[in-house]
């Protein structure tokens, strides 16, 4: 079969590149590993009448151009903001100050404006590169300046409570593994876990659904349970994909939203790549640090400190971090890591039965390997029980009312969603690994989304626009493909 | 009071207080250097040390002095000679396989070869263009210019990039990784942060009697670069005052005195202060004149790990077991490159790291006056340890003495039967002896290695310059500071 | 749950306003109008019109230096005032943007108050604390009154406080029994009353008295903006964004019109060389603006020549010209008067004319 592109995940990613491609008029097909659609999105069963998105209750926002123009209010997919509180070890509640809110507006400004500029990269086609040409210097992407900075002195400069500042830190840090004190770590503030976009009604898996409905709407086709092994390649150029199965597809363009170490690593034969982007390909440093654990309650619990719809992060105070830090970076579990709880049955009634509740917790600094070997079962009731213990710092009474937990570990998000070593946000973020060297590093390289290998475009959350939005590095890498295309420079 | 001003005043007869004051001078200008000590020199002292033994009290080799320096103010012709001029660095390893890396890139070949085949090729390569990166950036750090165009933008570049992730890509094995990582500390930076890349590079841009990147030691230690310098700004008719504190700059807008301690003020129309920014815009200049948000930003920035020195007098060689190492060189015991982090983790939570890394040099193999023979003194910077500890320096100090030997014993069997002298410099000890605060106002950010030197050296106040550690891109004994804040004095006040 | 922060004087504001329109300021909560606005802010030009100003920021500075470090925030010399003075100046940021801006009063050898109508307390307070001196937020302690009119010194007269008082001075004295403060700070050549909180009602009720003779209206903070308005005085917050962040350069003095709050030769102010610097390049003019509209229009976009020449700041219908005025920053090269501007609104396009500022002097006489 023949077509104009090929995009390898169905993710929110994935549906928004095939959306934005068929309806640019080419010949699109989605190719997704699981049976279902969606990737991050999903809501599933993890106890009978308990239903939860198991990998994140939360996207970051979708830039509002792009979710106008992907018709998902017409759609159905409404966004419920989820405010958020801290709570620390004595139970005392603190919210946002004015001059947090006013920083988080400030960074939101910075993505959005960092978003157009890879928009607008994106829909240059690659000048023929002479051998006289000289790069063109680079201009400063907006919110390089903080680059510079460490998150804690940003923080502490621009946020005049401890506490609020605090709390804009373990939002932006929430289920990562980062040292708010190293200079470069400010970036987390401008591409944040989560920035308060909130929940679809319905859950995450709306949001796929409504994404599969424009995709198909549109013309795409997608597969489901077919899984992607290798490249195609006619020359030095992409000609399509090889499934598991035997199945060719070709295709003039690809379009992966696999994170780039999988995507270079797995999907070519290790003397296919040049060695300078193989090096770049494995020095690429991963984050993560996530793990959630999802928990059935016979009934809800106590007062929470807010309304029941609120994100409660707990947080024990700057020692407690650096302990959680250092105990992942040894391998080991730490004994209080970064949570944020959520009672997600309180702002969506049908994820748990009547009168019964369903809570998940977002652990962070979590270590991907453990310095003893692989997560066992014990490992798995460790991480349950310091769940447990921060849900009950947030909702005294929690742990008496479980019926049932389950605990998805650094490897499950791996296993499930093929993102290396669990790393949600597709690659550590910091300096040398954002803006214009996400995540190539080379000096005059094509810039993002494009790659090194002429019809590869790197969508996903390992793109320049990936850690900035939801959707986004999918809209960004279809712009490409069709301004390609559209140069004549793919055939 | 005096009844003409001097045209400059100079706070501080280190390495760069004299330097600044000898150019100021030789350019017809009238100096007068104040020092609050009782000798002139800074860091840069030799004293005694126990009955016999002479010890390099805080710097114990030069590594970043400018060329210009030595050249446009004589110091060879005042007395300045270099016992050893290209100390090879050695990263000792409990193993005994020591990596010796001296300027002759196959002896230090040979040497990586032993742990990694890969890396012993690579690092030819790696050396190279190192130190051609280092050449083009001379042009932006050792004059007030602003660099090629393809050198910042390559210099920006690697101002993200952290020493450890650029070590990893040229690198497989941890013992050479962890030896050079070792250079990116300065500062109070770990080698994991953005812009310690770039403290390799300047350290390899700097140049020791005419080669690049070397370490030298001179001939009676740092103390005689001191003497030298004295020498020099003396014979180019600048006033030098010892014991005499400065207490206040006055300025209203423009510099108008400086008062000592003693309460005599000292009319003058320029100060060039060696102390750190904050000192001098907040202690001294008693924050008049700073900006709100720049004062604030001044005192927000705390260093948050510093270094402290053992000395140790030993009766015999310390016995390095395994490869043999040549004994003026320049020793850096630091086994784990993760191992940097951790103790930076734990020097910022206030407590000493159980395994410290350390940099370490025999000044009696390099210069017969320091040591009775046969016997030797071992001068040990350790970095990086808490700057206010949790117990409290009295009580750590003992510890730290302790540790530093442990961790030589792992190197060197038997060490500690030698010892016969030891003495703690600790990071308060250091802070009250030399008035060195946070040399650098805070962390070595890349923003600020790659910044015109104007940003540094000049205030908000006119006729006030910083020539010391803060003013340079990486605190250093260099005197280069103090050259360009005289030469940018003089022409102010030409003008 | 936070509680309605009320003003000392609520208790009668409430029974005077049965529309219950209230808006806060400051986190207070004020009467938006008592009846008609419009018939107050004449009442402010023709008779006499009484204010709860309670809303104002005030903070208390203490200490030997504070006089040294007043000097250095504010953009006049503030150490030279004596005892019983005020001066109105502004502080700006490193950059030289304008932070805030406000009345000084000297209250004794180390003791100022400071008066703004929106508070800054992280800038200043953290400022001050690097050199000793105490900063204390006083605007819970006490509330006040605006009384500005052509008949406002004779109310005070009935009232048996003596109204001869200088413009920017204060005097405390005892009236009755009741500790107050009459100071005249205000731009509108008014006079305020500050009194104990718990004494509030009784000030309130003996002043109503007293101006039953001469007209005496409440008004409410609307009318106070219309009076802002066709004096042509800009207010942070209500108005424009004051810098927020320790080196924001905007907005500048100059493109708000509040250049002649600052003392050029007045040496050691935050932000001066920055200030300086920032002159040469300055752009931006604040300029009047009178409408061919009797609506209240919001803040727009305005056009000249078919080019963007600015946006207005602050824009409303004034009872006193009969018109609606706006108060427009727009690029220097539109900023003669008599330039002929285009308002965006909602409803269409309004032609306006540019004019200078003030549209109306103190007390002036209504047009025919």
């Amino acid at each position: 079969m023949r077509y104009d592109a090929c995009v390898i995940g169905a993710g929110a990613d994935g549906l928004t590149a095939a959306v934005a491609l068929a309806r640019a008029g080419l010949k699109t097909i989605v190719i997704e590993r699981n049976s279902q659609v969606g990737g991050r999105c999903s809501t599933r069963e993890f106890h009978p009448g308990f239903r939860a998105s198991p990998f994140c209750d939360e996207l970051p926002s979708i830039p509002p151009p792009l979710y106008w123009s992907l018709g998902l209010a017409q759609r159905g997919v409404l966004f419920v903001p989820a405010p958020a509180m801290l709570v620390d070890r004595d139970g005392i509640a603190i919210r946002l100050s004015g001059d947090a809110r006013r920083l988080l507006a400030e960074a939101a400004q910075l993505r959005q404006a960092a978003l157009a500029r890879a928009a607008a990269e994106a829909a240059k086609p690659p000048a023929r590169r002479s051998f006289f040409s000289r790069p063109a210097p680079a201009r400063p992407w907006p919110g390089e300046a903080w680059s510079e900075r460490a998150l804690s002195d940003l923080l502490g400069e621009r946020v005049a409570d401890s506490r609020a500042a605090a709390l804009v830190s373990a939002v932006a840090l929430c289920g990562r593994a980062a040292d708010s004190s190293l200079a470069g770590s400010a970036l987390n503030l401008l591409a944040p876990a989560m920035d308060g976009s909130g929940v679809p009604m319905g859950g995450l898996a709306a949001l796929a659904a409504a994404l599969e409905g424009a995709a198909r709407g549109a013309g795409a086709e997608i597969s489901c349970g077919l899984e992607v092994t290798d490249m195609r390649r006619n020359g030095g150029r992409i000609a399509g994909v090889g499934l598991a199965d035997g199945t060719q597809i070709e295709a003039r363009a690809v379009v992966s939203t696999l994170d780039m170490k999988r995507t270079f690593l797995s999907l070519f034969q290790w003397n296919e790549l040049a060695p300078a982007v193989a090096k770049q390909a494995a020095g690429f440093r991963m984050g993560g640090g996530t793990a959630r654990v999802l928990i059935a309650l016979q009934s809800p619990p106590a007062q929470a400190p807010g309304p029941e719809r609120f994100v409660y992060f707990v947080s024990g105070g700057q020692a407690e971090s650096s302990a959680a830090l250092s105990a992942c970076q040894a391998g080991t579990i730490p004994e209080a890591p970064p949570a944020a709880v959520r009672l997600v049955s309180a702002g969506d009634p049908r994820l748990a039965p009547i009168g019964a509740a369903t809570l998940t917790v977002t652990l962070g600094c979590i270590p991907f390997r453990l310095f003893d070997g692989a997560w066992t079962k014990e490992k798995r009731d460790v991480l349950q029980a310091r769940a447990l213990v921060a849900a009950d710092a947030v909702m005294p009474g929690v742990g008496t009312r479980v019926l049932a937990a389950q605990v998805i570990a650094p490897p499950d998000f791996e296993d499930a969603l093929g993102r290396s070593e669990g790393d949600l946000a597709g690659g550590d973020i910091t300096p040398d690994q954002m803006f214009a060297m996400r995540p190539f590093v080379e000096p005059g390289g094509p810039p993002p989304p494009r790659t090194p290998v002429d019809g590869l475009y790197l969508a996903g959350p390992s793109s320049a626009a990936g850690p900035l939005g939801a959707c986004v590095s999918g809209a960004v890498a279809a712009t490409a493909v069709i301004a390609d295309i559209g140069a004549g420079r793919l055939k | 009071m005096s009844s003409a001003p001097y045209d400059a005043i100079v706070i501080g007869a280190g390495v760069s207080g004299l330097a600044a004051a000898a150019y100021a001078a030789r350019a017809g200008k009238r100096v007068m250097v104040v020092e609050a000590r009782n000798k002139v020199g800074g860091l840069c002292e030799t004293a005694r040390f126990g009955e016999h033994f002479r010890a390099p009290v805080a710097a114990h080799a030069l590594y970043a002095l400018d060329p210009r320096v030595v050249k446009d103010l004589a110091l060879t012709r005042h007395g300045l000679a270099f016992a050893v001029r290209d100390m090879p660095s050695v990263g000792l390893r409990s193993d005994g396989k020591h990596i010796v890396l001296p300027r002759n890139l196959a002896a230090g070949t040979r040497s990586i070869s032993i742990h990694s085949r890969a890396d012993a090729d690579a690092y030819g390569a790696f050396w190279r263009d190192l130190f051609a990166l280092a050449r083009a950036a001379r042009t932006l750090w050792w004059e007030q210019s602003a660099g090629g165009e393809r050198t910042r933008e390559m210099l920006a570049r690697l101002g993200y990039r952290s020493a450890s992730a650029w070590l990893d890509s040229w690198f497989e094995s941890d013992a050479l990784k962890a030896m050079l990582a070792f250079d990116a500390t300065a500062g109070g930076a770990t080698p994991q942060e953005p812009g310690s890349a770039l403290q390799l590079v300047w350290r390899a841009a700097q140049e020791m009697c005419g080669l690049q990147g070397a370490a030298a030691f001179p001939k009676g230690g740092p103390g005689a670069l001191a003497e030298a310098l004295l020498a020099s700004a003396q014979a180019a008719g600048a006033e030098i005052r010892t014991g005499a504190p400065a207490k206040r700059i006055h300025a209203n807008g423009a510099v108008a005195a400086v008062e000592l301690a003693s309460g005599e003020t000292l009319a003058c129309r320029a100060v060039l202060s060696s102390l750190s920014r904050r000192k001098t815009l907040l202690d001294l200049a008693g924050g008049v004149s700073t900006g709100f948000a720049e004062a604030a930003a001044l005192a927000r920035a705390r260093p948050r790990v510093g270094a402290a020195k053992v000395l140790l007098a030993l009766s015999a060689a310390p016995p390095f077991a395994g490869v043999s190492v040549p004994l003026a060189g320049r020793f850096v015991v630091c086994d784990q490159p993760g191992g940097l982090a951790a103790a930076h983790a734990c020097a910022r939570a206030g407590e000493l790291p159980e395994d410290p890394a350390m940099e370490m040099v025999l000044p009696s193999a390099a210069d017969p006056g320091f040591a009775p023979p046969g016997q030797h003194v071992l001068s040990v910077l350790v970095r990086p340890v808490p700057l206010v500890p949790v117990q409290g320096w009295p009580a750590l100090k003992p510890k730290l003495v302790e540790r530093v030997i442990l961790a030589l014993e792992r190197h060197a069997a038997g060490l500690a039967r030698h010892i016969t002298a030891a003495e703690a410099l600790t990071p308060s000890d250091i802070e009250y002896a030399y008035g060195a605060d946070d040399e650098l106002g805070g962390a070595a950010t890349a923003a600020r290695m790659l910044a015109p030197w104007a940003s540094r050296v000049k205030c908000a106040i006119a006729g006030l310059y910083l020539c010391g550690a803060s003013a340079e891109p990486l605190g250093a004994i260099s005197g280069r500071a103090g050259r360009i804040a005289a030469v940018t004095l003089v022409a102010e006040q030409e003008r | 749950m936070m509680d309605v922060r009320a003003t000392p004087f609520h208790a009668r504001t409430a029974v005077l306003n049965p529309g219950n329109a209230w808006t806060s300021r400051n986190g207070f909560t004020l009467a938006t109008a008592y009846g008609d606005r419009d018939a107050e802010a004449l009442a402010a030009r023709t008779t006499a019109a009484m204010a709860d100003i309670s809303w104002r920021w005030r903070l208390r500075l203490e200490g030997e230096r504070a006089g040294e470090f007043l000097s250095r925030l504010c953009t006049k010399n503030v150490a030279a005032l004596s005892p019983g003075v005020a001066l109105k100046a502004l502080w700006l940021s490193d950059g030289g943007g304008v932070r805030g801006a406000g009345a000084v009063a000297r209250l004794g050898p180390a003791a100022f108050t400071l008066y703004a109508s929106a508070p800054d307390r992280e800038w200043i307070g953290s400022a001050a604390a690097r050199v000793g001196v105490a900063v204390r937020d006083v605007s819970d302690e006490d509330g006040g009154i605006a009384l500005i009119g052509p008949y406002a010194a004779q109310i005070l007269k009935a009232a048996g406080l003596d109204p001869a008082l200088e413009p920017l001075s204060f005097r405390r004295m005892s009236w009755r029994g009741l500790d107050i403060l009459l100071s005249r700070f205000g731009e509108h050549g008014g006079y305020e009353l500050w009194c104990q909180a718990e004494e509030a009602t009784v000030v309130w009720d003996r002043m109503m008295r007293a101006g039953v003779p001469f007209a005496l209206q409440p008004a409410g903070l609307a009318a106070m903006d219309v009076l802002d308005l066709e004096k042509g005085i800009v207010r942070p917050v209500r108005d424009y964004e004051p810098a927020r962040t320790g080196f924001a350069a905007g907005p500048t003095p100059a493109s708000l019109g509040l250049e002649r709050l600052i003392d050029a030769g007045h040496m050691p102010f935050n932000g001066r060389a920055a200030w300086l610097a920032a002159r040469e390049r300055e752009t931006q003019r604040l300029i009047g603006l009178a409408l061919e509209s009797q609506d209240d229009l919001p803040n727009a976009i305005l056009l000249a020549g078919g080019q963007a020449a600015g946006h207005t700041l602050a824009c409303g219908f004034s009872p006193a010209l009969r018109r609606t005025v706006a108060l427009a920053q727009v690029h220097a090269g539109f900023a003669e008067p008599g330039t002929e501007f285009t308002l965006v609104s909602p409803a269409g396009p309004v032609p306006g004319r540019g004019t200078e500022l003030p549209f109306l002097p103190d007390s002036g006489q209504i047009p025919p």
